[in-house]
């Protein structure tokens, strides 16, 4: 996004001369200093530091790809002082922006910098004041003073805070920070203009503007690399026997062994979502706000005080330095439509370049429609955020809605550097009735598995036949119209990416109906997590094993191995399966920072 | 082997055998039995069929309540709230019938908290519909008939008389659609509809997708058109008398509705006709270019061109 500062010239002569101290004259020699004047800059062009050396931090009321100062939302828990429990509402007010106190250096860290140019030649009648222009920004930001030499000596400024003369010829140092991140474009876009006025009553005024914009929250794609992996201890056997298999696979991938969040909610990837904000950073670096969302599920409408999903106070039980959590959510929101807050319907395209335009962080692609929607004060404030676009698709007719069910996203040796991974039911049934046609209709699928025990010792199996699934009328409607709406979403996603057919790998597995929407009726392999470039995590399909081996394993391993990735099956049957998940439903992931600057966008 | 444990790990710990064990926040009663709103007689051979039931097979009661009284905690575990429950009565199989009949119609679960209630007798009333045994059909038809249901319910109770599928139950499910005179009530017999694979029901979601005036009920009415003309479904059907012309109809009214409406109804319109996949299709589509506006004309073309690469097909 180019932003230009929205108001008159930048200087204002009162009687006497005042100008920019490296103006020339007509005759193109040098001007004569001026007496009064207004230099205020910020890091405009985003090399970590604020100079008057040159004209480097001079395009400061221009926002855009080259040129534009940012701060960030102090939001994190530097000194840890916030409480990890507490109300749904009173926990998510903690941070270091809700007081007017900077709480010690690495607080002071997270404060971008203003510096005014110091001026001897100031007169000793001259005062200054700093005013910001942006009438929506007046209280979502917050200005500090630099009042002493340790780094967080700063004072909150007063509205009617008046620079001193002798502040002015030595240049005074400013720290900015949101109170809050951007939730609502409508009401604050994230920019704001601050004016420094500089006033003599016998030699004039000059006055200096510089444009700033609130860093945005961005979400991570599947290929960044996984630092962390999060999974539930919902301390059931089902639950251990996935995290088991998952700790084998991290390991194989190189990355450490998931982290245990004790909940009894076993829907990790449902309750957070990890994301970051940045500013640059000195020499080239960018100083990062690793930031957790909150989902939008509300579970208990009537507890004002406590109404939302409960294991997402997670996110604010990390809460600490240079970490922060954020909540949105509307508690009228419709309670039907309540699943689609989860974050397992939240997913991020990786990077992509599509008619010139380029999304280097990627988009979000949630499922909505016009009449089946997501907390709409959430889809604001990503909306807000303005670098990762949205990308909706129908998941309406799923029973849990949620886009992680259909689709996943993989590094791949091509061009674009990814592929998208696609259920494919009417090639689930192919391979079934093929292994029908070679006689192998009877061959059992899901052995060993239940699909529910009760307490008289009773088991009910799961174990069925190749044939039997195929005469399941249920099975069958359910997996057709599954085809059909699965094919409306890669329409949506080829129209929107560009992807082409080789660069769609299909998955295998069929649905069944419930309650009128479609489940997955086997583990739905592309519902797994992406450990790292060569590791997938995908649910054991418990498909029909002819010849030694599970066709379903088969072929979803074979594809991905001819990009070099090996998929480890991950046992979810219990736990998960059942309840209308699989592993990426369960797990969630901390990945790395990406070099990219988002601010070079140009969004 | 004893696993002693539930779907979704819950531990039976806490369950008490034959009976639930009451959350503190139980409500007294829950779920309103059926009973009162049968014909007298209906119930009577109910109540006989119950009391048979139990005493060849006691093992089936308890296995039921077993699940019952346990729902509500898979509900709570489940991804987005709410677990299949019914899919898990339906696998007890045939012997699970009058114990559920008995919950729906007689009895119902004792100790299961108000706010679960109306989902687990759903669950009830769609497994007892996956069991497509029409001596359910009493309990089924007296819960229709209560116009006083919540829309949900009504198009549970729809969904399971259609899967039954008789010309009673057909004609019971005609009935209430044409009795209804309120729109969301109008709306869940439609979506429940094209689990019965009758030809007049088939005509029947055709009229009202023609004639609606409400975007959500024409949508509704496709995607339900989708599932009586269902082609993959009708693979598994033994009786197959009536599909051809099922199919046909529900493709000609499909494609209608494609060309008269937009949005969503347009893209539900497209995806039952590719679950139909009539062969008839084509043509259909080529007829109703004739004359169409150019936009018409060129949505129909996109049409033609997903059909012939009909997704319900291996690549």
């Amino acid at each position: 996004m180019v932003r230009f500062r929205t108001f008159g010239p930048v200087l204002i002569v009162a009687g006497l001369v005042a100008c920019a101290a490296n103006d020339t004259d007509d005759a193109g020699g040098a001007a004569p200093e001026p007496d009064v004047l207004a230099d205020l800059r910020a890091d405009s062009n985003r090399d970590g530091t604020i100079s008057f050396d040159d004209d480097s931090d001079t395009h400061k009321t221009t926002w855009d790809a080259d040129n534009g100062a940012v701060f960030l939302a102090n939001i994190d828990d530097d000194d840890e002082r916030c409480k990890a429990s507490g109300d749904d509402i009173t926990i998510a007010k903690c941070n270091d922006a809700q007081d007017e106190v900077v709480n010690g250096e690495d607080d002071a860290l997270d404060l971008a910098r203003l510096k005014s140019r110091p001026w001897p030649k100031t007169p000793d009648d001259v005062t200054g004041h700093l005013a910001i222009l942006t009438d929506a920004a007046a209280d979502k930001i917050r200005i500090f003073k630099k009042v002493g030499e340790s780094a967080a000596d700063f004072e909150v400024l007063a509205e009617d805070n008046v620079f001193t003369a002798e502040e002015i010829r030595a240049g005074f140092e400013l720290g900015i920070e949101a109170k809050d991140v951007v939730r609502d474009a409508a009401e604050w876009d994230g920019y704001v203009e601050l004016q420094l006025t500089v006033t003599s009553p016998t030699k004039g005024t000059s006055t200096d503007v510089v444009l700033m914009r609130v860093a945005p929250i961005l979400t991570f794609h599947h290929l960044l690399p996984a630092e962390q992996i999060w999974v539930s201890n919902t301390m059931t056997p089902g639950n251990a026997a996935m995290r088991k298999d998952l700790t084998t696979s991290c390991k194989a991938a190189g990355v450490g062994s998931p982290k245990t969040i004790d909940v009894v909610d076993p829907w990790t990837q449902d309750y957070f979502e990890p994301a970051y904000m940045s500013m640059p950073g000195p020499d080239g670096t960018q100083h990062v706000m690793r930031v957790n969302y909150r989902s939008a599920n509300v579970f208990e409408p009537n507890k004002e005080k406590s109404p939302l999903r409960p294991a997402g106070q997670f996110v604010f039980k990390v809460r600490g330095r240079d970490v922060a959590g954020v909540q949105q959510f509307d508690i009228d929101h419709n309670p039907d439509m309540d699943t689609l807050n989860s974050f397992g319907n939240f997913e991020t395209v990786p990077p992509y370049t599509k008619d010139g335009v380029s999304y280097p962080f990627g988009r979000v692609v949630r499922g909505k429609t016009k009449s089946y929607y997501p907390d709409k004060t959430f889809s604001k404030l990503i909306a807000a955020q303005g670098q990762q676009p949205e990308i909706d698709v129908d998941t309406s007719w799923l029973l849990v809605a949620h886009i992680d069910e259909t689709i996943s996203f993989v590094k791949a040796p091509t061009p674009r550097g990814w592929a998208l991974l696609v259920n494919d039911a009417p090639m689930a049934k192919k391979m079934l009735e093929d292994a029908v046609k070679a006689g192998k209709g009877d061959t059992p699928m899901f052995v060993g598995k239940t699909w529910i025990d009760f307490e008289n010792n009773t088991e009910r199996p799961a174990e069925i036949s190749i044939s039997e699934v195929l005469a399941d009328t249920e099975v069958m409607k359910a997996s057709a119209e599954a085809a059909a709406e699965i094919d409306g979403q890669l329409e949506v996603l080829k129209e929107e990416l560009g992807l082409e057919d080789d660069e769609i790998i299909h998955v295998p597995f069929l649905h069944i109906d419930y309650a009128g929407k479609s489940a997955a009726y086997q583990p739905g392999l592309v519902n797994g997590v992406y450990l790292s470039d060569t590791r997938f995590g995908a649910p054991d399909p418990h498909g029909p094993v002819i010849d030694g081996k599970d066709i379903f394993k088969t072929a979803f391993s074979e594809p991905l191995a001819k990009i070099g990735i090996t998929v480890d099956y991950i046992e979810d049957w219990d736990e998960y399966h059942l309840g209308i998940g699989e592993v990426h439903c369960g797990t969630n992931s901390t990945r790395a920072i990406p070099e990219e600057r988002w601010w070079k966008s140009g969004r | 082997m004893n696993k002693r444990r539930l779907a979704f790990g819950l531990s039976l710990g806490l369950a008490v055998l034959g009976g639930a064990a009451a959350p503190a926040e139980a409500a007294a009663a829950p779920m309103s039995p059926a009973a009162f709103r049968m014909p007298a007689k209906s119930f009577a051979e109910l109540s006989a069929e119950i009391a048979k039931a139990r005493a060849i097979d006691p093992r089936a009661f308890v296995a039921v309540n077993g699940i019952v009284s346990h729902a509500p905690e898979a509900d709570a575990r489940a991804r987005g709230r709410k677990a299949p429950v019914a899919l898990y009565l339906a696998k007890l199989g045939p012997s699970a019938l009058m114990p559920m009949l008995e919950m729906l119609a007689v009895d119902a679960p004792r100790g299961i908290p108000a706010e679960s209630a109306p989902g687990l007798r759903r669950d009830l009333i769609e497994a007892v519909g996956l069991l497509k045994d029409a001596r359910a059909l009493p309990v089924l038809y007296a819960i229709l008939e209560d116009t006083t249901e919540d829309a949900a319910t009504v198009r549970t109770v729809t969904e399971a008389i259609a899967r039954v599928g008789t010309d009673e139950a057909a004609a019971r499910v005609l009935g209430a659609l044409d009795a209804s005179r309120d729109e969301e009530r109008t709306r869940s017999i439609l979506a429940g509809m094209g689990e019965c694979r009758r030809l007049r029901v088939a005509e029947a979601l055709a009229a009202r997708l023609r004639s609606t005036g409400d975007e959500a009920t024409a949508r509704a009415a496709a995607r339900s058109l989708g599932r009586a003309g269902n082609a993959w479904a009708w693979k598994t059907v033994g009786d197959r008398r009536e599909e051809a012309k099922i199919r046909e109809t529900a493709a000609r009214a499909l494609v209608d509705a494609y060309v008269r409406r937009d949005g969503e109804a347009r893209y539900a319109a497209s995806n039952a006709l590719m679950v139909v996949d009539a062969p008839e299709t084509p043509a259909i589509v080529a007829e109703a270019k004739k004359g169409a506006s150019p936009e018409v004309a060129k949505a129909l073309d996109k049409l033609a061109q997903r059909f012939a690469r009909n997704p319900t097909r291996a690549r």
